[in-house]
């Protein structure tokens, strides 16, 4: 073998090629592609002051410290210092402030205008937010299942992602995943091993409606036909007719798959099966998948379709 | 000889540490799933961009972590996560590319970088990469892209160091001619 220790571990006189290639492949490297916090610790405005975008109270017994920075909207550069605030804390956006928080070292969350948030706990293992309402875009790097952002209706938990989430006072809202997935859960939902439709994985490039009073609705793809997207809307409000489900079942594109699977428990038994084959006939399934428990809802059954149909999602 | 998929002495002292994180982990530990997660998220991406565009391997990167997490309880052996779990990112790059949604598209980001020619020719570089054989490619994509050295590879995959620094040697041995007849009919 040739001198490598180049190639090996770094050490010796740098092959020219070798190091050129590193440069070269250096965008693609993980750390490289992650997003840079960086904090303006000189504002030419101090906004939470000037204009008194945030409204807080102090728990007695802080335990948690989050750092959050407020910016015009529209102009990042006004902004101000770095504020550290405690779980407990309330943020509290004007429609031309926004508030950047920073969640540990895993990511950043961007507050819109009129929103409400509530810090909750940050620590190793769990970084909790409440929205009460407004727009949030979170981005995350990190294992899953350590980032939750609680609304009135649901709570989002994190799987490693960037996502939207916006709910009103009342707890309607919508989720919309950019990248990786997010999970939302059901309203009363504490089972540690949840049914299958007890939480909604919602994947990148897909939304998913919130519904105060029901918590999350149907999954779909942004890129789904406005007949099909309308015809889930029937399918939740139950007032799904029979066309309703012509449209679902007509054409669907593999990675439709995600919104038949989530909606197969609000048909009725005697158009289920149209759904289920309609979903055979774009979708390789389990080899041992029995049409009739599926129809029947049988949770094992249900799990391992999803499992499948995740490639497609 | 590819590769040789045996524990390297070296790796003791690291793979018992493993063993006390996998196995807190295990017990439900999140703090010790995020170590875990922090330590062999360079070789996981890695594996996958040997095999994926860029922008899918940092999404797989997320779905590979959280299979991990659902299935921590069959792991048989705790001493061995680091192969574990890049097996599991082997699986799920080639079930992504088995099922690749034809409708698929390149980000924009992507896109606009092509425009740019050091990133038109890294694009070139890295889907030559992803053509050598799977042990050279997956190395090299440790070493090249993620700056891991040939004893850290050894120590996180559980390959020998001689069947790593040989798979390097061989590797880069094929990528250079590979790149140079690109060059020579470009």
């Amino acid at each position: 073998m040739d001198d490598d220790r180049y190639l090996w571990d770094g050490s010796g006189a740098p092959d020219p090629e070798v190091a050129r290639l590193e440069k070269l492949l250096r965008p693609y490297r993980l750390e490289r592609r992650r997003r840079p916090w960086r904090f303006v610790l000189v504002a030419a405005v101090l906004i939470l002051l000037g204009t008194g975008p945030a409204l807080w109270s102090l728990r007695s017994t802080p335990t948690s410290r989050w750092d959050v920075v407020f910016e015009r909207v529209g102009d990042p550069a006004d902004r101000g210092h770095v504020v550290e605030l405690r779980d407990g804390n309330w943020i509290e956006t004007l429609p031309d402030v926004r508030a950047r928080v920073r969640v540990a070292d895993i990511g950043e969350v961007l507050v819109e205008g009129e929103s409400r948030l509530r810090l909750g706990v940050s620590r190793p293992e769990e970084h909790r937010l409440e929205l009460a309402r407004g727009t949030i875009e979170a981005t995350i790097l990190a294992p899953p299942r350590l980032f939750f952002v609680e609304t009135p209706a649901t709570t989002a938990i994190d799987l490693g992602c960037a996502y939207r989430l916006e709910v009103d006072e009342a707890g309607n809202g919508r989720l919309d995943v950019t990248s990786g997935f997010v999970e939302l859960t059901r309203p009363g939902v504490t089972s540690d091993r949840p049914g299958p439709f007890d939480v909604v994985y919602v994947p990148r490039g897909a939304s998913c409606p919130i519904d105060a009073d029901a918590g999350p609705g149907i999954p779909y793809f942004r890129g789904a036909p406005p007949d099909f997207v309308a015809a889930l809307d029937r399918l939740v409000s139950a007032t799904a007719d029979r066309d309703a489900i012509d449209v679902l079942c007509a054409a669907p594109s593999a990675s439709e798959t995600l919104s038949l699977w989530y909606g197969l428990p609000l048909v009725d038994r005697a158009a289920r099966g149209r759904v289920v084959d309609a979903i055979a006939r774009v979708a390789t399934l389990p080899e041992d998948f029995d049409r009739e428990r599926a129809i029947a809802l049988d949770p094992e059954t249900l799990l391992a379709l999803r499992k499948e149909l995740n490639l497609y999602w | 000889m590819q590769e040789t998929r045996q524990p390297a002495p070296a790796a003791d002292a690291d793979a018992s540490r493993d063993a006390s994180i996998v196995a807190a982990a295990r017990a439900g530990d999140r703090g010790a799933f995020a170590r875990l997660h922090r330590r062999y998220e360079r070789l996981v991406h890695g594996i996958l961009l040997s095999r994926v565009r860029p922008d899918e391997a940092d999404d797989l990167l997320q779905d590979v972590f959280v299979a991990a997490l659902e299935r921590l309880g069959t792991l048989a052996a705790v001493r061995t996560f680091g192969g574990w779990i890049a097996q599991i990112a082997r699986h799920r790059a080639i079930d992504h590319l088995r099922r690749r949604r034809p409708t698929s598209e390149v980000p924009d980001d992507l896109a606009a970088d092509r425009n740019d020619a050091a990133s038109r020719e890294a694009a070139e570089v890295l889907a030559t990469l992803q053509t050598l054989p799977d042990a050279y490619r997956e190395t090299l994509t440790l070493r090249l892209v993620e700056g891991m050295t040939g004893p850290e590879i050894a120590e996180q995959t559980g390959l020998t160091p001689g069947s790593v620094r040989v798979n390097l040697h061989r590797g880069m041995k094929l990528l250079r001619e590979r790149l140079g007849q690109e060059s020579s009919h470009g």
